[in-house]
């Protein structure tokens, strides 16, 4: 990648945001060129550092995809929040940083006297984020919890599932990278206020609330008409045949959606124009809408002949909108999908040579960069520490035998 | 009227449904000046999608269009004309940012093409939301909703093992990738003072699946480990439990990702003797080998009880267990109300509204809704007689030449 300004290279973020949701600001900043200070501990290891090892079977903190991804390009710190001593050096970070941003409950951040009231003290001009499943304040405020909890309090999940059948929940981790980018608007915004004002202030950003914001259209259909949306399957409202057909292989997939009458007349034709193309009850879209569920049984048929990439290939050049359904070693392997970047590689000195991903809007001028691999457990404690916060190697050893440092 | 965060910038959208309307939403709720162009006559097909109240379809009362268009200025102006173009350089010429979402093979012939417009202003930013970006890879291909959360990636993690894919709910590829743009674009003003000038921004709605959502599981891919897969009501991998269960009025997400929390969880089951069970301490392999087990152990239990009681013991508890909220719940929830979450809008079409807020509060520069969603073409007079100059007159003829 070529070495091309950076927009936040003067801007310093610190970093209390854990898991996945909580990491996301700092790294939609670090790309682009803020520098990171993440402050994790031992005494507390982010969630992000736990699970199954990727090599071996023993627990490593420096072995989690997750944590990789997230963290990529951030400084580690190690400190003990719960740690009196650590309190002098806390106020030090946040008297120097321009954004901090946080994702605990509010009565943990209370806890550690890192609530906006105590911080401003320190740093008027700080632009502080918290981020919490349900916001700092109202009656469930210390609401714990990870994505699917964000879903499922929003009524994502509640759309998710076959037809008149019970909600599956969605898939992936939805609410984490959501609210994360929320988060980036709502920083970036107080960022150009205070440009203009040199105000900082603080921005209560709820995850359960980012969720909700995805749906308008769903809360709407039932604050206008009182009807409540459930199970949406793959049913679409205004094109048919709508949805996802199987194709040769195992658990291979396509994705055909017809809007148009020279859709329509497309497919049948890249069909070769079967005899039931021309019944009734396929006659125009509203006949098709109407008749979706015999319909896809018959395009179900014809698709399970096909390769889902080569079927799609040639779906589109006869003008059908079809894309082959990327699994997770389709979107590794497919060179035309990554050209784009979708990921990066970065060397980490546990795993070697490991993708993270890339950054999805790519700006002609100021792309931003992943600048490094993930950090591993206080591997920046000397510079920040020491060449930040001008203590000497011999306090920092000190406080790391004192376990502060931890 | 306190000052807003982006009190000051301009915005210009020619977006069409989802994705390029809610970044400019995210903008104009913080303070932008957004104007919305949109085709004389039909205008945005948001305004045919609904739901309308009592189902009777009206371009002046569709849901989807009113939540994702209030605080904006509505013009109209046929960008397919010469003239219409004209109009929209005058209108650039003032603007920070423009915000579209016309597949790439359609922006140009509507003058939507930066090379041309950085001439116009150099400071412009320019977002193009597009299903598959602007000039590599499957650019080319035709990709409606549905077809860019398959290509995605997302579709294949949610449905049932030996059935479908379920392709996510609505519309959530097209305001993530709203969301995303809208960083981008702020990223962008901020770049602005940097480097002297504007800059164009090329985001795919596939990109955003395949990057911030679904970075993760290629690793594991890499390194051979677990491929997340659709595994119904339970995720796959991970530790016990991360799964839907069912309780006695509905369904519940139990997820537990610490060992603190496992035991919450037991505490609050009173102990049960199973869960000193030697097969039952290591979460992982709990998940892979006993799921099923496990699971016909606490359901019963589950079962006995609503979900606002269970909901009640696990926030008590400290536990993540939340209920499965349908959309009823969600807009009746007391926690959302006491944080005035929903917003009430008055339109002069459709009545009054109600439509999520904001998902953050901002101490110095409150996010607002100032103005309803405009109605079709009703800042014409105000834009192109008060802003640009015409005459009454010509903005007749512009009108009767369909310019306008």
């Amino acid at each position: 990648m070529s070495m091309r300004q950076l927009p936040f290279d003067n801007l310093r973020v610190l970093d209390f945001g854990w898991v996945w949701a909580g990491a996301v600001v700092g790294q939609i900043l670090g790309d682009m060129g803020a520098e990171v200070i993440k402050v994790e501990s031992r005494r507390r290891l982010d969630p992000a550092r736990q699970g199954r090892p990727i090599v071996g079977d023993v627990p490593d903190p420096e072995q989690n995809p997750l944590f990789h991804n997230v963290n990529r390009g951030k400084l580690s710190t190690t400190l003990d929040l719960t740690h009196p001593r650590s309190r002098p050096l806390v106020k030090r970070l946040i008297e120097i940083s321009d954004i901090l941003v946080e994702n605990m409950t509010p009565e943990g951040i209370e806890k550690l006297s890192l609530d906006y009231e105590r911080v401003k003290e320190i740093n008027p001009s700080i632009i502080m984020l918290s981020y919490p499943v349900a916001g700092s304040y109202g009656p469930f405020r210390n609401i714990r919890g990870y994505a699917p909890t964000a879903t499922s309090l929003s009524g994502i999940d509640s759309l998710v599932g076959y037809p008149g059948e019970p909600a599956l929940g969605m898939g992936g981790f939805y609410g984490d990278p959501n609210v994360g980018l929320h988060g980036a608007v709502s920083v970036l915004s107080a960022l150009w206020h205070r440009k203009k004002t040199g105000e900082g202030q603080y921005i209560d950003l709820s995850m359960w609330e980012a969720a909700v914001c995805t749906i308008g259209e769903a809360i709407m259909e039932y604050t206008m008409n009182g009807r409540i949306l459930g199970s949406q399957g793959n049913v679409s409202i205004n094109a048919a045949p709508s949805g996802v057909y199987p194709c040769k292989g195992d658990d291979k997939w396509i994705c055909i959606v017809v809007k148009t009458e020279e859709e329509w007349n497309n497919l049948c034709q890249a069909m070769e124009n079967p005899s039931w193309a021309n019944e009734e009850r396929f006659s125009d879209l509203y006949q098709r809408v109407q008749n979706q569920e015999a319909l896809n049984e018959l395009m179900s048929q014809w698709t399970i002949h096909y390769d889902h990439y080569e079927l799609a290939e040639s779906l589109q050049q006869k003008g059908v909108a079809a894309t082959p359904c990327l699994n997770t070693e389709d979107r590794f392997l497919d060179q035309r999908f990554n050209e784009r970047e979708n990921y990066v590689f970065v060397e980490h000195p546990v795993l070697g040579s490991e993708p993270v991903y890339g950054i999805p809007y790519k700006l002609s001028e100021t792309p931003g960069q992943v600048k490094e691999r993930a950090p591993l457990m206080g591997e920046h404690n000397d510079y920040v520490f020491g060449e930040l916060l001008r203590l000497s190697p011999e306090e920092i050893e000190k406080l790391k035998q004192n376990k502060v440092i931890y | 009227m306190a000052e807003q965060a982006l009190s000051g910038v301009k915005v210009v959208e020619c977006g069409s449904m989802v994705s390029a309307a809610y970044a400019a939403k995210l903008l104009a709720d913080l303070g932008a000046e957004v104007v919305k162009i949109e085709q004389p006559g039909s205008g945005d097909e948001a305004r045919s999608y609904g739901p309308f109240p009592g189902d009777i379809p009206h371009p002046e009362r569709s849901g989807l269009f009113l939540y994702l268009n209030a605080n904006k200025l509505g013009i109209t102006l046929n960008l397919k004309t010469k003239s219409g173009r004209d109009i929209m350089h005058q209108l650039l010429n003032e603007a920070d940012i423009l915000v579209e979402n016309h597949h790439p093979k359609e922006a140009k012939e509507s003058g939507l093409d930066y090379d041309t417009l950085k001439e116009v202003n150099k400071d412009l930013i320019m977002l193009s939301i597009s299903p598959f970006g602007q000039k590599c890879g499957y650019s080319d291909y035709k990709g409606y909703e549905a077809n860019c959360n398959a290509l995605g990636g997302i579709t294949m993690y949610a449905g049932e093992p030996n059935r479908e894919p379920l392709n996510p709910p609505l519309f959530l590829g097209s305001y993530q990738a709203g969301v995303a743009g809208a960083v981008a674009c702020l990223i962008a003003m901020h770049a602005r003072d940097l480097i002297g000038h504007g800059q164009h921004i090329d985001l795919a709605k596939v990109d955003n699946w395949g990057s911030f959502h679904l970075g993760i599981p290629l690793v594991e891919y890499v390194f051979g480990r677990r491929i997340w897969q659709r595994y119904g009501r339970r995720a796959i991998g991970g530790p016990y439990p991360q799964t839907i269960l069912g309780c006695k009025d509905g369904d519940f997400r139990l997820i537990a990702m610490t060992k603190l929390e496992w035991r919450r969880f037991l505490k609050i089951m009173d102990n049960p003797a199973w869960g000193d069970d030697l097969r039952f301490q290591d979460r992982i392999k709990m998940q892979q080998l006993y799921a099923d087990e496990l699971d016909s152990l606490i359901e019963p239990w589950l079962k006995k009880h609503t979900k606002q009681g269970l909901f009640q013991m696990f926030y008590d508890g400290k536990v993540p267990f939340t209920p499965i909220k349908n959309i009823e719940d969600v807009v009746n929830d007391p926690h959302l109300s006491a944080r005035d979450f929903f917003v009430q809008i008055d339109h002069p079409e459709a009545g009054r509204l109600e439509c999520p807020g904001s998902p953050y509060k901002f101490s110095k520069t409150p996010p607002t809704i100032k103005r309803p969603a405009p109605l079709l073409g009703e800042q014409n007079e105000k834009i192109y007689c008060e802003r640009l100059g015409y005459s009454r007159k010509e903005l007749l003829r512009l009108r009767r030449t369909g310019v306008i």
